[in-house]
């Protein structure tokens, strides 16, 4: 069997992911969907990913200049990062870091 | 008082004398104070002179020596701390006005370790604010000022670590410690004419230092000597609980690390009367040739060559090589802008970060938090194939080598980070945090920083303009040894950094 990439069984499954339930309302009597519940408010004013320009600039207090230069340094950011994205990696790239588990400061179980 | 030529002398060179009890360390002491406190500011070197604490720690060794307790090599040694290190009750800046009345009431672990090895704190130094952390447009990106190449001063001494660069060649300390996440202790080594070795990560405690970047973050000696390097490491190196990046078998043993036996007999290299030249028979060195018509000076380029033939008259064998293809500098962008911003997300969310000085650090901190967490988390997929790679290439070397930086120390009023270059191209390392330079910063840099790697770097000639030109050697992890092993038998063979600013 072909060995696949990581990225290319994400992107399998991500369309799976869209496919499936798809296929299953098209099998569906169609029916107006309930309306979605009520939010619980929210503590303090979020920062959408989607949305980073306004979002930050209430955050950060910034000019109308600072703004325009975050959003510059954004889509250059995006840009290096693209490359990050495209580069081939497979299922077994695991990332430099190793996660151990050890016991905590405030642990009655060490050994 | 003391005259200059002694207050120009080595580590090794001082030691030994203060060890014959020839030299006293409060004499040596005050007359560093007095060239920090006329020269100091001048340079924009200094955040904070430590004069009352020094003295104190000063007539402490002395009366120590005089009893026979000597420490080592650094008893009695007056040296300089990047002011990103805490020092109990000493105001620590971070380099950057929301932290202008920041004290620690504890040491970072470096800081506690070269006061037990007995070295004496006289100042902390100037550095670009946060580090650079978000990249910066200007050398005078820092709460003291731009700090000054001290053989030419209308030009900038590099960064971040820029107090060290002005401080370390102009002899207002014997040594310094400073940091580098991506090019902080090499590019103000290469402006400025330092010799300073960029530690294998986790062999030198942060435990108490500013932090930029988990994964990537290490201090390190800025000396005027590469041996002198080593002697410093002997005091810092070596496993911490307070930083678990820290390596249990990262001590340094001094003894061990040599070459050909030369530097394990102190005085024999630079403090014992007639210098013997190290060879480097049967050692391997691959070549990095930069494209220097695609971003750097043909003076560097000339210095390199030279650098180049003093290894071969050594008897080293020369090979041209080429780093393994990878996008270095981005995923060393993405590491930092990712860690960086959840370091200094209170910052921003404080307001406080519009009280720094440059727009570009304020502009790109905020940017950094819209990096994602699978953008970070491919690039620390990349990382693991770079270590790899990385180690893979010294299989064949002992150590590679290439230009510190392939432009010398740019002007005071430069616009440091110049036009945007291409993305993901080797040569375009992190703007974030990277010493910003069009196309100069070596893709060697980006690869051996991203890879944990150690690298040296020692001045090799000086431009037509009194600027230091720098060349890097740069081999696998953990041996940090052969880094200095290499740059100390160049400096056996030439003396560039013997030369003195006028100041």
């Amino acid at each position: 069997m072909k060995p696949i990439s990581r990225r290319k069984f994400g992107s399998i499954l991500g369309a799976a992911a869209i496919a499936a339930p798809a296929a299953a309302r098209a099998q569906q009597p169609k029916k107006r969907p309930p309306p979605p519940p009520p939010l619980p408010p929210a503590a303090e004013p979020q920062v959408a990913p989607a949305e980073p320009k306004e979002a930050a600039a209430a955050k950060y207090g910034m000019t109308k200049q600072q703004e325009e230069a975050v959003k510059q340094a954004i889509e250059r950011a995006e840009r290096g990062r693209a490359s990050i994205r495209s580069y081939p990696l497979e299922y077994s790239d695991e990332p430099a870091f190793v996660f151990q588990a050890k016991a905590g400061k405030e642990s009655g179980r060490r050994r | 008082m003391l005259g200059e030529d002694v207050l120009y002398l080595t580590v090794e060179e001082l030691g030994a004398q203060i060890k014959a009890k020839k030299l006293s360390p409060v004499d040596l002491t005050e007359g560093y104070l007095a060239r920090l406190e006329k020269f100091g500011p001048k340079l924009g070197a200094v955040a904070t002179v430590m004069r009352e604490q020094a003295m104190t720690e000063a007539r402490t060794a002395e009366v120590e020596i005089q009893k026979g307790k000597y420490r080592g090599p650094l008893h009695g040694i007056p040296y300089g701390a990047k002011d990103l290190l805490a020092a109990k009750g000493a105001p620590t800046t971070w380099g950057a006005p929301p932290f202008k009345d920041q004290v620690f009431d504890f040491d970072a672990t470096i800081v506690r370790r070269l006061r037990e090895a007995g070295a004496i704190l006289v100042a902390k130094l100037a550095m670009i604010e946060l580090a650079g952390g978000g990249g910066y447009s200007n050398a005078s990106a820092s709460l003291q000022g731009a700090s000054r190449c001290p053989f030419n001063q209308e030009h900038w001494a590099g960064g971040s670590s820029s107090g060290p660069g002005a401080a370390v060649p102009s002899a207002l300390v014997a040594f310094a410690i400073g940091s580098e996440t991506l090019g902080s202790i090499i590019t103000p080594c290469a402006f400025s004419g330092v010799s300073g070795l960029r530690p294998t990560y986790g062999r030198v405690s942060r435990a108490g230092a500013m932090a930029l970047s988990w994964t990537l973050d290490k201090l390190g000696p800025m000396c005027r000597s590469a041996a002198d390097c080593g002697l410093v490491m002997s005091a810092i190196a070596g496993p911490d609980a307070a930083d678990p990046s820290t390596r249990e078998d990262g001590a340094w043993d001094r003894k061990s690390s040599a070459v050909g036996g030369a530097l394990r007999a102190p005085g024999k290299l630079f403090g014992g009367g007639k210098k013997e030249k190290i060879s480097l028979a049967g050692k391997k060195i691959g070549v990095i040739r930069p494209n220097f018509e695609r971003g750097g000076e043909p003076e560097v380029a000339a210095a390199y060559a030279a650098a180049l033939g003093v290894l071969q008259g050594l008897g080293a064998e020369l090979k041209d090589t080429a780093l393994p293809d990878f996008p270095y500098g981005t995923v060393a962008s993405v590491l930092i802008a990712a860690e960086g911003a959840t370091i200094f997300r209170p910052l921003m969310e404080s307001g406080k970060i519009q009280e720094l000085l440059d727009e570009r650090q304020k502009t790109g901190m905020i940017a950094a938090l819209s990096t994602s967490a699978t953008d970070y988390l491919d690039a620390c997929r990349i990382r693991a194939k770079i270590q790899n790679a990385m180690g893979g290439v010294f299989e064949q070397f002992d150590a590679v080598v290439a230009p510190s930086r392939n432009a010398p120390a740019s002007r005071l009023d430069a616009d440091l980070q110049g036009p945007p270059r291409p993305p993901g191209g080797p040569e375009a390392a992190g703007r974030a945090a990277a010493p910003p330079g069009a196309g100069n910063t070596t893709a060697l840099l980006a690869a051996s920083n991203v890879a944990g790697q150690p690298a040296i770097s020692v001045p090799c000639g000086f431009t037509a303009k009194n600027l230091p030109v720098g060349i890097q050697f740069v081999s696998d992890t953990m041996h940090d040894d052969l880094c200095i092993e290499f740059a100390a038998a160049y400096q056996s063979a030439t003396e560039w950094h013997k030369k003195r600013p006028g100041l």
